[in-house]
């Protein structure tokens, strides 16, 4: 489903921020793409939105090498894929129904159809009642589930989730979470959210790819999180023992039963945001 | 689809969200355009003064003293032949002396206590249209040129400086009207580029769910092209006052000397070029700020 094929990435000012990536994630997995500020997170996700392009190497998604798409067609590629991050990125002046509704009015759509699918949208992720409120109105927690609403209302194969419970409480943050975890399920969507949030990570069973200084140094599978951290092999001596070994199946087996009933404390291990280039869109 | 309709909204929505932005864009072009259109009348109602004049434009052959009337027959029938020329009229000196005492009241009483009549007889020239134009007048003059007229008159030089002074004024409307537009454009894309960066978090999101290129620049030309046609007919509505009140009035004052039909309204394809005007100035100033974006919705 999505390929990263030694992809590098150097920014003029700020440097390398993702060195000689090899990774792949399967149709309807879920994984947490992990690793202190500035581990190259952010990045990753830019380059299959196509905000970014690889300085070399290729990524590709249902083998398409999107690195090489021509600037007109990004739209449509953007239009298969959900994205939600840290700030919700709401438009303060629209109601959570018309923020929700945008993704489809771009597609051109009849207002019957969008009315439609924006309150299924909003159904989902229990803001139905939210519909006509600003976002100004709604807390942290809900106004993220907008956003989440945005991201799912086009029923994207793929869903990308830069921090999403950044700006949440505990409480919040599992909410959000357990209703991506669950979206995976449904929709059968590949969802990957970076987060550095110790918590979040310890608390799903899901695959886990660590990232550090802008190289891949673990990628720990669900079943292998589970069995007690074992890690993904990430270069090709590991990877010829590896195949030699069944291989743990990650898609979308987030463990909801582990989760936990009183939340873990709060022990991010990397409080600070990640450097400018970033730290946007 | 439903874009067309979604960038409406928008960019009403835009519009009264920045209203004294969209006022002062608005009265900007209004102003420029009346300004141009106040411009456009004067220099119509001059050239229409000229048209007439040039319609009247007759060369007056004054004849000698002791031309007789088989003289007169045979030089009225030669120039009657000239390719040139559209109609002559003898005027006899008794006539002369009597349109001469018309022409202003009372001096017809003060003519008449003459002993003599000072004025010369005459042959007048009317030009086919065709040979009207100030240059093409003196030309004719100079070919009908004979030992039997004492003098020629065409007033030639009154008509040759009009005709100077209007291609100067059409060429400062030019100047002017290029100058205004250029300034009205600018500012339009100003206020657009304003627009733009109000909206800049819109955009963002636009590019993020997949909005393309022409989603995210179309609100931005439908405002421009509304402020621009917005502004258009303000500058009608006051183009229309200004013509009934103002120049009306220089008719009143100057129609008897300059005839009935000075200061004439524009005629309708002026009036569209006016509105049509104000919509190019508008799409212009937003197009230019659309393409100088750097937001990567646009």
């Amino acid at each position: 489903m999505i390929q990263f094929r030694d992809v590098t990435k150097v920014y003029r000012k700020t440097g390398t921020a993702l060195e000689a990536l090899d990774l792949s994630f399967d149709e309807g997995e879920f994984a947490f793409i992990t690793g202190p500020s500035g581990a190259g997170k952010t990045t990753l996700l830019k380059l299959l939105y196509a905000a970014e392009r690889p300085s070399s190497g290729e990524v590709l998604i249902e083998g398409r090498a999107i690195s090489r798409l021509h600037p007109r067609s990004v739209p449509w590629l953007r239009r298969n894929m959900g994205v939600v991050i840290q700030d919700f990125r709401l438009l303060p002046r629209r109601t959570v129904a018309e923020n929700v509704a945008l993704a489809l009015e771009v597609c051109g759509l009849k207002q019957a159809d969008i009315q439609q699918r924006v309150h299924a949208a909003l159904d989902r992720v229990g803001l139905r009642d939210m519909a006509n409120r600003l976002p100004t109105e709604l807390s942290g927690g809900e106004q993220q589930r907008t956003a989440i609403a945005r991201a799912i209302v086009n029923e994207p194969s793929i869903i990308l989730a830069d921090e999403p419970t950044g700006n949440l409480d505990q409480e919040l943050s599992f909410d959000i979470m357990g209703l991506l975890v669950d979206l995976c399920h449904e929709k059968r969507a590949t969802i990957l959210v970076a987060t550095h949030d110790r918590n979040q990570l310890d608390a799903w069973n899901v695959r886990e790819v660590q990232l550090a200084d802008g190289r891949l140094v673990g990628d720990v599978l669900a079943d292998e999180k589970a069995n007690g951290s074992n890690r993904r092999p990430t270069t090709e001596v590991e990877q010829a023992e590896a195949d030699e070994q069944p291989q743990a199946q990650g898609d979308c087996i987030a463990n909801q039963e582990e989760r936990p009933d009183s939340r873990p404390e709060d022990e991010d291990w990397q409080a600070q945001e990640d450097p400018g280039e970033e730290a946007s869109i | 689809m439903n874009r067309g309709p979604y960038a409406l909204r928008r960019a009403l929505k835009g519009m009264s969200e920045y209203q004294f932005l969209a006022v002062a864009t608005i009265s900007v072009i209004a102003t420029v355009l009346l300004l141009l259109g106040a411009f456009a009348i004067v220099l119509t109602n001059l050239s229409g003064v000229l048209d007439r004049w040039g319609k009247d434009v007759q060369i007056s052959c004054y004849l000698q003293e002791n031309i007789g009337d088989a003289g007169v027959f045979r030089l009225k029938a030669e120039l009657e032949t000239m390719s040139e020329v559209a109609a002559v009229t003898y005027v006899s000196k008794d006539e002369a002396l009597q349109q001469f005492g018309n022409s202003i009241e009372g001096l017809d009483r003060i003519l008449a206590d003459l002993d003599t009549n000072p004025l010369p007889a005459s042959l007048e020239v009317r030009l086919l249209p065709a040979f009207q134009r100030p240059e093409q007048v003196a030309q004719v003059a100079e070919s009908l040129e004979r030992p039997e007229f004492q003098a020629l008159d065409y007033s030639h030089e009154w008509v040759e400086r009009y005709h100077n002074f209007l291609s100067l004024l059409r060429l400062s409307a030019l100047v002017l009207g290029t100058l205004l537009l250029a300034a009205a454009v600018f500012l339009v894309g100003n206020t657009i580029r304003l627009a733009i960066y109000a909206r800049r978090d819109e955009l963002a999101i636009v590019a993020l769910v997949g909005g393309t290129k022409w989603f995210a620049r179309l609100p931005f030309l439908v405002e421009g092209a509304l402020q621009g046609l917005l502004g258009g007919l303000v500058s009608l509505i006051l183009l229309r006052l200004l013509h009934q009140y103002a120049f009306l009035e220089v008719q009143d004052s100057l129609g008897m000397a300059l005839g009935p039909d000075l200061m004439v309204f524009l005629p309708t394809p002026a009036l569209v070029a006016l509105l049509a005007a104000g919509l190019a100035v508008g799409l212009l100033g937003a197009w230019t700020s659309v393409a100088r974006s750097r937001e990567e919705a646009l």
